[in-house]
């Protein structure tokens, strides 16, 4: 297989094998409309994202290089996230931020899988916690007036609770 | 260890995620232990380093259950808790849960093989297991230093700054994990079996309840507490668009609770991408409920059997146009006004269900204007008048599904619908049309719609064996029930054999019973054909 060099916005570079690189749609789209997949010395540049965190997206893409292409939504099917397997559970072990930024990359890479194993992690932490420990566990700020939060708290509060 | 337990019974709430996933952890784990024929002793104490997997779990952020996921998620778990437990376990760990988490890699199902059977890999486990060892422990460093700081803001007891690195990570699972390391092993396991009598561990005297739900979530999520010091908020740097990624995972229920964080979360909790579907069958909705969730853009509602609390909507919603395309309301308990109130803001419905609903001239004529309706359920309805049906039949002609059976229609509301029905309706339920529907209704029914492929005219007890002719003209007819129609002799519907279209002929009639059904049966000319009766 061909190599590709992808270089982070800290100019490191990577030397990377073409088809890993691929599972980003960016990358992708600008090999083939730049024609560069045939130049074996063609630096692709990813401003977005630093050399940290293009090395954990790329541990990703190599351990879910034979994945098949994730499906379109499909708005019937069941919305799950129980079902994160364990390599990529230890994959994104990692400090708020780094997580957060994973979103950012996978979202600039245009990287489905990914994009939706680090969404869907986030919504596990957010599952399952009250308004106040939501916002302690992502440092968010009430930023509702007295009143507007009552506003709000009514407006979302559909059901009796059985 | 124990104070977290107590300290659950002040705050249940707090304390949900762990105290449900616990439970669910050890009944499956009994089930799963009982296919193996491992008692539930046994199981407990070989899997004494689980408590600390359940920390590893909620950094997994698998751990989180919420009350309306599946219990396929504690499937899930449990198969996660093997997974990563250590190979200090000599028993067998239930390889049956693992297995049920297909996408389990093989290497990692190895770990959860234990010294007795140990597998040419076993160098690799131990690796594998002292790293994660390690892990926890740099984590149960990274957790004090968080609570050190978290601590000193809200506590002034002195006890907190004295006590020992250990202990002070024990007000969470994580003590389940350093203790195997550096303590005696068998304190977690005893706390696992006997929650009860763990108050002898040496730690719980420092845990104080003032400490409180405030720091309670910081320490059970270790690696996300780096940043509590730092005070970044990350969802600062999401785009909407990107917010609403991790949004369209959460259940209903918490993206309610998600308005109620930030005036951003608000905003884009309410994206009608998140609330296309929603089913609230068998709740009770709360007053103004009704309003705000058509409000949020839903396209397929379902409310059968809910009870639905006055007033629905506010006086402001009248000029709302909902986007509710399929509205299920069978069964539901609204009244009269509030349904009017909904209807008047639905124009773009296509399936409609109000079974059982107690209708009117003016809801009706609301229904009417929804000119795509393709299926309209109305059996058991009340109010139906002859002016409103002849309004819905003349303005609904995309109709394609009508069930209007059991409404105690007049003759006239019934001549109505046979006349005005649209030409397109190809399943038509008319049953109980007792004494009001009569042969005439049939051939004009015939006329109007002949490209019908369902009828069911059960116990419209005024038809004659006329009406079996003009069924006779339906082409396409595959489904005609006709019970209970005592003036129809069974004779006459040995003719029905001719139709070639009809696979299926529902009947019920006690004192039909005769040689001649078993005559119509044998002679139905479609291998296909049944005849029920």
């Amino acid at each position: 297989m061909p190599n590709i060099k992808l270089q982070s916005s800290d100019e490191e570079i990577f030397d990377t094998d073409i088809q890993i690189a691929k599972c980003s749609g960016t990358i992708k789209t600008m090999l083939e409309d730049c024609g560069m997949e045939d130049d074996e010395n063609a630096i692709v540049p990813l401003p977005n994202v630093n050399s940290t965190i293009l090395r954990k997206v790329l541990t990703w893409a190599h351990y879910h290089k034979d994945d098949p292409q994730p499906t379109e939504d499909d708005e019937s099917k069941e919305k799950r996230t129980d079902d994160i397997i364990s390599w990529d559970a230890d994959f994104l072990k990692v400090d708020q931020g780094t997580l957060f930024e994973l979103i950012l990359a996978a979202n600039y890479l245009d990287i489905k899988g990914l994009l939706e194993l680090t969404c869907k992690t986030v919504a596990n932490m957010i599952k399952g916690k009250t308004p106040e420990e939501i916002r302690k566990t992502f440092n968010i700020k009430k930023d509702f007036t007295p009143a507007e939060e009552e506003q709000v708290r009514k407006e979302n509060e559909w059901c009796e609770e059985k | 260890m124990s104070s977290r337990k107590h300290r659950g019974h002040e705050n249940m709430e707090n304390l949900c995620p762990v105290t449900r996933k616990r439970s669910k952890n050890k009944n499956l784990a009994v089930g799963a232990g009982a296919l193996l024929s491992v008692t539930k002793t046994t199981r407990y104490e070989t899997s004494s380093p689980s408590a600390l997997t359940y920390e590893a779990l909620e950094e997994m952020g698998v751990g989180m259950l919420d009350s309306e996921e599946s219990s396929s998620s504690a499937m899930s778990a449990i198969a996660l808790v093997v997974s990563t437990s250590d190979d200090n376990s000599n028993e067998t760990t239930p390889h049956v849960s693992v297995a049920r988490m297909s996408h389990q890699q093989p290497q990692r199902l190895s770990i959860s093989s234990t010294g007795d059977t140990t597998l040419d890999s076993s160098g690799n486990n131990t690796i594998l297991v002292d790293d994660m060892q390690q892990k926890l422990h740099a984590l149960a460093q990274a957790k004090r230093s968080a609570l050190g700081s978290e601590c000193s803001s809200n506590s002034n007891s002195p006890s907190k700054r004295t006590r020992n690195p250990l202990v002070a990570v024990s007000c969470n699972n994580q003590c389940d994990s350093a203790a195997p390391l550096n303590m005696q092993p068998s304190t977690s396991r005893q706390a696992l079996r006997q929650p009860k009598k763990a108050t002898t561990m040496p730690t719980p005297h420092l845990i104080n309840s003032q400490q409180g739900k405030e720091s309670f979530f910081v320490y059970r999520t270790p690696s996300m507490s780096a940043h509590i010091s730092s005070g970044i908020n990350y969802f600062d740097k999401l785009s909407d668009e990107i917010l609403l990624d991790i949004f369209k995972w959460l259940p209903k229920k918490t993206l309610l609770r998600m308005a109620t964080v930030s005036r951003r979360f608000n905003r884009c909790s309410r994206d009608e991408t998140l609330w296309t579907r929603l089913d609230l069958g068998l709740r009770t909705l709360r007053p103004a409920a009704l309003e705000q969730i058509v409000r949020r853009g839903v396209l397929v509602l379902r409310l059968a059997q809910a009870n639905i609390q006055e007033p629905a909507f506010t006086p402001l919603a009248c000029d709302f146009k909902s986007r509710l395309q399929y509205l299920d309301l069978s069964m539901t308990s609204i009244s009269r006004v509030s349904l009017r109130s909904l209807m008047s803001q639905c124009r773009q419905l296509k399936k409609l269900s109000l079974e059982n609903a107690e209708l009117s001239d003016e809801i009706c004529a609301e229904i009417a204007k929804n000119k795509s309706l393709e299926a309209l359920n109305l059996t058991m309805a009340s109010g139906l008048t002859a002016r409103s049906v002849r309004l819905m039949m003349e303005s609904l002609t995309n109709l394609s599904s009508l069930n209007i059976s059991w409404t105690d229609l007049s003759a006239d509301a019934v001549t109505a619908l046979v006349t005005h029905i649209s030409p397109n309706v190809i399943r038509l339920n008319v049953a109980g049309c007792r004494r009001v529907l009569f042969d005439s209704h049939v051939k004009s029914l015939q006329s109007r719609c002949p490209q019908l492929l369902e009828l069911d005219l059960s116990d419209c007890n005024s038809l004659t064996p006329a009406a079996i002719e003009a069924i006779m003209q339906f082409q396409m007819l595959e489904y005609l029930s006709v019970s209970r129609c005592y003036l129809i002799p069974a004779a006459s519907f040995i003719e029905l054999k001719d139709m070639s279209s009809l696979t299926y002929l529902g009947h019920f009639w006690e004192c039909c019973r005769t040689a001649q059904w078993r005559h119509l049966n044998s002679r139905c000319p479609n291998g296909d054909q049944q005849v029920h009766s």
